[in-house]
């Protein structure tokens, strides 16, 4: 409680951000990022969003947001099918809607803001080449944004597969999903380690899961028999890979993601041309360029 | 004076009142300050308080609206009509004026959500019992549900409400609290600056002001102890006191002027008064001398005329030298009878002393010689009556008389400086140096007193001619009008102020 009623500034604008999972480490990235901009553009942001993700719990708080008649929602579309029509709904009512690091092309939302997900995918493959010794199975465990049955998810797996097809020593075996749900990650790895023993590398697409299964092949001291291909720059994640827990990251700018998104719903309400698509960027990160790129973000 | 006056009525009042006012208005503030901060936190501690009751109040007002929709639209009573207008018409009045800040604060943020809210929720109520009175049940339906969700929503944003509330006062408990003992630290350190800041402002004050009071009553008892040297009283302020201070240093002056001017006519006074008394003294010594003169003037006219009838005897009988020293007896006599008390001149008085001296040498034929000397131009000085003689008749009967021959008597009359000296001698055997200081110190008694040789005096004495000669040439000390030595025979000199001061 640092904002004390007296000295909060006073804004302009007020915008609603719908996270995929309020908590997660990314999502409070995007936070600052998102109210960073807002403190710029003299807008109020709400950072909103469920707890774990939930499609239903996602589709009440734009509902309120709707209700509310803020000047802009960003949301992070978790079920297309669901959240479409009210997307649409919030447009019809003059409501700018924005759709963050997970889109829905088919709805009328204004425009997407975050990475592109081909080059996410693309971008892990390249990093599992670099890794592998030999030949090398891979499960890719999606989580975080990128669910199963995404667009996004879709996209990158196709990505990911067109970058391994020349490659006869990387075979995609298994495609997994954490479900973003609490410790889901350690249960995938439990049950590639002891059911899946020919599977050597696993490549991650959310930070919390990339620390979760570091955690446990830590644990079960098994991190010389799995290459991991983590996602994320947090400090934590860059310990790993010095470490050698971990052989490298791909990774995004969430602030970008944040901060971009609030610039253009103020474009948007002041009637500027608006891109529908802003990439925000993908880097990847492996031991070797680790100290060139700690201050790249 | 009178504008002086004018210009520092009252000064000094006016000062204390300042000095007053100034010292209470410095507690006073320190009071209202610590009242003032009290009051503040008070405000905030109740303003923590309001809110949680004013949320309390539209939630029962929400409730209220959805009870009476629900009602109406299941039963379509009027009274249920009714009921909704009013209580959807009580919640509008107050949403319209629940006041909200668009901040990043999130209870500010979260008010006007539910402030949005509110307003997009009586939107579907509305649009709800306008379908039910237009019997368009799918519309009312939707409505009612649209409406019914939204109402949840708005429960669930009341109950964050209150949870983040909730926190942010006790956050604000904490705060004020801190706040509290901070401003009590505080108030405490304002409360001692501002006594100590009085306190000295109070000594200051009195100091000031009764400073230079006290260096006038000091000053006063001073003069009322007789001592009229004190410094002068110097006050810088420009008030009652200093009008005092300046008439003080004028009556001190005053007084002192004043003493000095009783002293010097005291000191006229007594100089007169001892003019009066050299007077009478004269006067009394002139009446002795008269009375001796007296004595020898039994007959005077009888004397006169034998004396006549005597020198034409000595005429008819060719006597010269009789005739001629009866002359000179008939001028001694006269002389020494006129009045005593009119001054006669120094010729005069020589001319007195040749003819005592021709009578003495007829008389002892040439046993002495008289010798004279007077100085051309000598002033003429008037000299009391009788001075010269007396001393010649002196040197005569204590000098000469006793030897057989060879006595010399000399007179001259010189001037010297400002005075002139008239100095008598002989060989005679002189006077012993007591003698000398004897006639030379103020013995009144000289007058009827015997000398040594048994010869009572009937001529005046010595002593009583210093005493007219210092007495009229207004001469204090006898050696300023004589000086007698005496080693080998007497040589008297007396010296006579030319100048002499009119009295």
């Amino acid at each position: 409680m640092d904002d004390t009623p007296k000295n909060a500034q006073i804004f302009r604008y007020h915008f609603v951000v719908i996270a995929q999972n309020i908590n997660e480490t990314f999502w409070q990235s995007v936070k600052s990022g998102a109210q960073n901009a807002g403190q710029k553009y003299a807008a109020a942001v709400e950072f909103i969003g469920p707890e774990v993700q939930d499609d239903d719990e996602e589709l009440k708080y734009l509902n309120i947001a709707i209700a509310c008649n803020v000047d802009g929602i960003a949301v992070y579309v978790t079920d297309k099918s669901k959240l479409s029509p009210v997307i649409n709904k919030a447009v019809e009512r003059g409501i700018n809607v924005v759709t963050i690091e997970s889109d829905d092309k088919n709805s009328r939302r204004k425009a997407y803001i975050g990475p592109n997900n081909y080059e996410i995918g693309a971008a892990q493959a390249s990093l599992v080449r670099e890794a592998v010794n030999g030949e090398s199975n891979v499960a890719l465990i999606f989580g975080g944004n990128y669910a199963e049955n995404q667009d996004s998810s879709e996209e990158l797996l196709q990505s990911f597969k067109k970058s391994i097809e020349s490659d006869k020593n990387i075979r995609l075996k298994s495609v997994k999903n954490s479900g973003s749900s609490y410790f889901g990650a350690e249960k995938i790895i439990r049950n590639i380690l002891y059911d899946e023993p020919d599977i050597n590398t696993v490549v991650c697409t959310s930070s919390d899961d990339t620390l979760e299964i570091a955690r446990v092949l830590l644990d079960l001291n098994k991190t010389s028999d799995i290459t991991v291909i983590g996602y994320g720059y947090s400090s934590q994640v860059r310990d790993y890979i010095k470490n050698g827990v971990i052989f490298g990251s791909v990774y995004e700018n969430p602030e970008k993601t944040g901060s971009k998104s609030i610039e253009c719903l103020v474009n948007l309400l002041n009637m500027k041309d608006v891109s529908s698509n802003i990439n925000t960027g993908v880097y990847k990160v492996t031991r070797n360029n680790l100290v060139s790129n700690s201050d790249g973000l | 004076m009178l504008h002086f006056k004018k210009n520092y009525k009252n000064v000094i009042r006016k000062k204390l009142i300042l000095y007053f006012v100034v010292s209470s208005v410095i507690v006073n503030l320190v009071g209202f300050y610590t009242y003032y901060n009290t009051r503040i936190l008070t405000y905030k501690l109740n303003t923590i308080f309001t809110n949680d009751v004013n949320l309390t109040n539209l939630c029962d007002t929400i409730d209220s609206v959805e009870a009476s929709l629900k009602a109406y639209l299941t039963t379509s009573h009027s009274t249920d009509l009714q009921d909704y207008l009013v209580s959807s018409n009580n919640l509008r009045q107050m949403v319209t004026n629940l006041k909200t800040t668009l901040s990043n604060n999130e209870s500010d943020l979260l008010y006007v959500d539910i402030k949005n809210m509110l307003f997009t929720y009586l939107q579907h109520t509305d649009f709800a019992v306008q379908e039910k009175r237009g019997r368009n049940i799918d519309g009312y339906t939707d409505e009612f549900n649209e409406a019914t969700q939204v109402y949840n929503y708005i429960n669930e944003y009341i109950d964050k409400l209150k949870v983040v509330e909730f926190r942010e006062n006790n956050a604000n408990y904490l705060r004020l609290s801190n706040e509290l003992q901070r401003l009590q630290f505080f108030n405490m350190i304002i409360l001692i600056v501002g006594l100590c800041v009085n306190f000295v402002l109070v000594l200051l004050f009195a100091y000031r002001i009764t400073e230079p009071i006290i260096r006038l009553s000091k000053a006063a008892s001073e003069i009322a102890k007789g001592n009229y040297n004190i410094p002068k009283i110097a006050v810088k302020t420009n008030d009652e006191i200093k009008t005092l201070a300046v008439s003080f240093n004028r009556m001190a002056e005053s007084i002192k002027k004043q003493l000095i001017e009783i002293r010097k006519k005291a000191e006229i006074e007594n100089r007169l008064k001892q003019q009066e008394m050299q007077n009478i003294k004269m006067k009394s010594m002139l009446d002795e001398a008269e009375l001796r003169s007296l004595q020898a003037q039994i007959d005077p006219h009888f004397m006169f005329n034998t004396l006549n009838a005597a020198m034409q005897l000595a005429m008819f009988e060719d006597a010269e030298r009789t005739q001629l020293f009866l002359e000179n007896f008939s001028n001694l006599l006269r002389y020494n009878l006129g009045t005593i008390s009119i001054p006669s001149t120094i010729l005069d008085e020589i001319s007195n002393i040749e003819s005592y001296i021709y009578l003495l040498k007829e008389r002892y034929g040439r046993k002495f010689e008289f010798n004279e000397y007077i100085e051309d131009g000598i002033p003429n000085l008037q000299i009391p009556r009788m001075t010269l003689q007396p001393i010649v008749e002196n040197s005569f009967i204590h000098g000469i008389n006793e030897m057989e021959s060879g006595g010399v008597i000399s007179v001259s009359v010189k001037r010297c400086g400002d005075y002139v000296h008239v100095v008598i001698s002989d060989n005679g055997r002189g006077m012993s140096k007591e003698t000398i200081d004897k006639i030379l110190s103020d013995n009144h008694s000289s007058l009827t007193k015997e000398d040594s040789t048994g010869h009572k005096s009937q001529s005046i004495g010595l002593r009583n001619v210093i005493s007219r000669l210092m007495l009229f040439y207004h001469i204090e000390k006898e050696s300023d009008i004589i000086e007698i030595e005496s080693i080998s025979g007497t040589k008297t000199t007396l010296k006579l102020p030319i100048k002499r001061e009119e009295t």
